[in-house]
């Protein structure tokens, strides 16, 4: 009984606090632009060779802050690794039996061993790389903090699938030879003329993948990361102290989402490398 | 109506058509997953692989309807 | 946002290049080796486990039947021992007996020789008195009365004692 009325009086608290939130005017007119948060400015100029700008931007910062803290995490494995793991090692030891069972061990049939370092590899840097774009680090407009992801960007996961795609057609190709693996993308028992056009169909779906894969993890981080910084700007455009309250609460549900999100991209780029290197490797006859 | 005003039409419409398709798919792909882990616990680890992968490969339908309305607001 | 960002790229292969290969090199190689090796020492372990199970359910095994050995060895060794007792018993019984029977033989004969000697040694006593007493009465002629008091006395004289004592 008592408690019951201790929970009535926090709900009335809080709904007053709520409507003296409402009527009170908003704070500072402050410009917030979504987008331009996404856009890249050389922080350190460097020369550029051609098309190709080698200036540090934040993006590239992103990608080196990822290549430290997987560089960190195998130095400490590598340095203090003990039959009894210390909790940093449980963690490091789960992700790379993930890695082993539930992606490659799962989907690739043969040459696991050869092709694991890759697909694991991969799943690392892209799971880091979400993740640290959920970490605010001070390299928004005048060292704000704010949030950015190396893989918001399509060049970075063009990149990345780039990888997969090479390395795809690299393995079938010194597994089957170039003719016996293009040969090995269409049922021999075809006709002639609709294997050529099965032929071209498949290199363009090959092509296809190069793009779903990079545009996948591109258009997934650039929509959370998105998401929520509309629910930043929204605060910012109702001039409103409630609405700032359920937005920035909105935007909590948002964030851990938005982690769940980083994960299960970064197994997706994985097991779809494993699952397209799988199949150049066995090839359906 | 302006060209600004159409592009901004046509992402939007883009967007909210372009993850129809999509978010039915992904509907029944997982709710038929769901059913065959209910159904077969024991292979429920590859049922869940297979069902990323899936997830994955609908899920980039939605994502092209999203680029695309990037691509008609910022380039076109 | 969608602006060829070819730097970018150039970065991301190198960063994500190098990245891969060190945990190639320095990651995955001890943690495939730290699970394995966990893996073979559970494996080892429950072998051992296993092993110190068979062993002591063997053991055990061999207890039990020593004991049940060592019980019917006892059970044996009491019947011999309690038959043995028997024998014995009856032996001893036996003998004592007969001794006692060879003793009583022999009392008896010593006691019908002893009779037969002091029957022999009274009937010579009684032979004698009867001679002193008739040369009593030769020597004197006396009256009946007197005769009769002359043997009374004599036989009063016959001492019995002497024969019990013997």
């Amino acid at each position: 009984m008592k408690r019951r009325l201790l929970v009535g009086l926090y709900l009335v608290a809080g709904l007053v606090a709520l409507a003296i939130l409402a009527f009170l005017p908003g704070g500072a007119r402050a410009q917030f632009d979504v987008l331009a948060e996404f856009e890249l400015h050389p922080i350190i100029k460097l020369p550029s060779i051609g098309p190709v700008d080698l200036s540090i931007n934040k993006a590239v910062i992103y990608l080196w802050i990822t290549t430290a803290v997987l560089a960190v995490c195998a130095f400490i494995i590598s340095r203090n690794i003990k039959p009894v793991p210390s909790r940093f090692q449980f963690v490091m030891e789960t992700l790379y039996e993930l890695a082993r069972r539930s992606i490659v061990g799962a989907v690739m049939k043969s040459d696991q061993a050869s092709w694991f370092p890759y697909i694991a590899g991969a799943f690392f840097f892209v799971l880091v790389s979400n993740l640290i774009g959920l970490v605010p680090l001070p390299f928004a407009e005048n060292h704000q903090f704010g949030f950015y992801a190396a893989t918001a960007n399509l060049y970075a996961t063009l990149a990345l699938a780039l990888c997969t795609f090479v390395f795809t057609h690299y393995a079938g190709i010194r597994k089957h030879g170039l003719v016996g693996y293009v040969n090995g993308w269409v049922p021999s028992s075809a006709p002639p003329v609709l294997r050529q056009l099965m032929l071209l169909i498949h290199a363009i779906s090959e092509v296809f993948r190069l793009v779903s894969l990079s545009v996948r993890l591109f258009a997934n981080m650039l929509a959370g990361h998105s998401i929520l910084a509309v629910f930043f700007a929204m605060a910012l455009i109702f001039q409103n102290y409630l609405a700032a309250v359920v937005l920035q609460a909105g935007s909590i549900i948002i964030y851990l989402f938005e982690i769940f999100i980083a994960c299960i991209q970064a197994f997706i780029f994985a097991i779809l490398s494993a699952v397209y290197i799988g199949g150049a490797l066995d090839q359906e006859e | 109506m302006d060209a600004e005003s159409a592009k901004l039409l046509a992402a939007g419409i883009s967007m909210g058509v372009g993850s129809l398709g999509p978010a039915i798919g992904l509907g029944m792909l997982i709710s038929k997953a769901l059913e065959s882990i209910a159904r077969q616990p024991e292979v429920s680890g590859e049922i869940r692989t297979d069902m990323f992968i899936g997830i994955g490969v609908t899920e980039a339908v939605a994502l092209y309807a999203f680029v695309i309305a990037l691509i008609l607001i910022f380039v076109a | 946002m969608l602006n060829p960002e070819w730097g970018l790229f150039v970065w991301t292969l190198i960063t994500f290049g190098l990245s891969v290969f060190i945990l190639w090199k320095f990651a995955f190689g001890p943690l495939q080796r730290v699970i394995d090796e966990r893996r073979a020492r559970i494996q080892e372990s429950m072998d051992a486990a296993e092993q110190t199970r068979a062993e002591a359910q063997s053991l055990l095994e061999e207890y039990k039947e020593t004991l049940a050995q060592a019980r019917g060895e006892a059970e044996a060794i009491l019947e011999r021992s309690r038959s043995a007792g028997e024998a014995a018993k009856a032996e001893i019984i036996a003998q004592s007996r007969a001794q006692a029977e060879r003793m009583l033989g022999r009392a008896h004969e010593q006691i019908e020789r002893e009779t037969r000697a002091a029957l022999q040694e009274l009937k010579a006593q009684v032979a004698e008195l009867t001679l002193l007493a008739t040369e009593k009465v030769a020597a004197r002629s006396l009256s009946e009365a007197d005769q009769r008091r002359l043997i009374d006395e004599a036989l009063a004289d016959l001492d019995l004692d002497q024969l019990r004592a013997e």
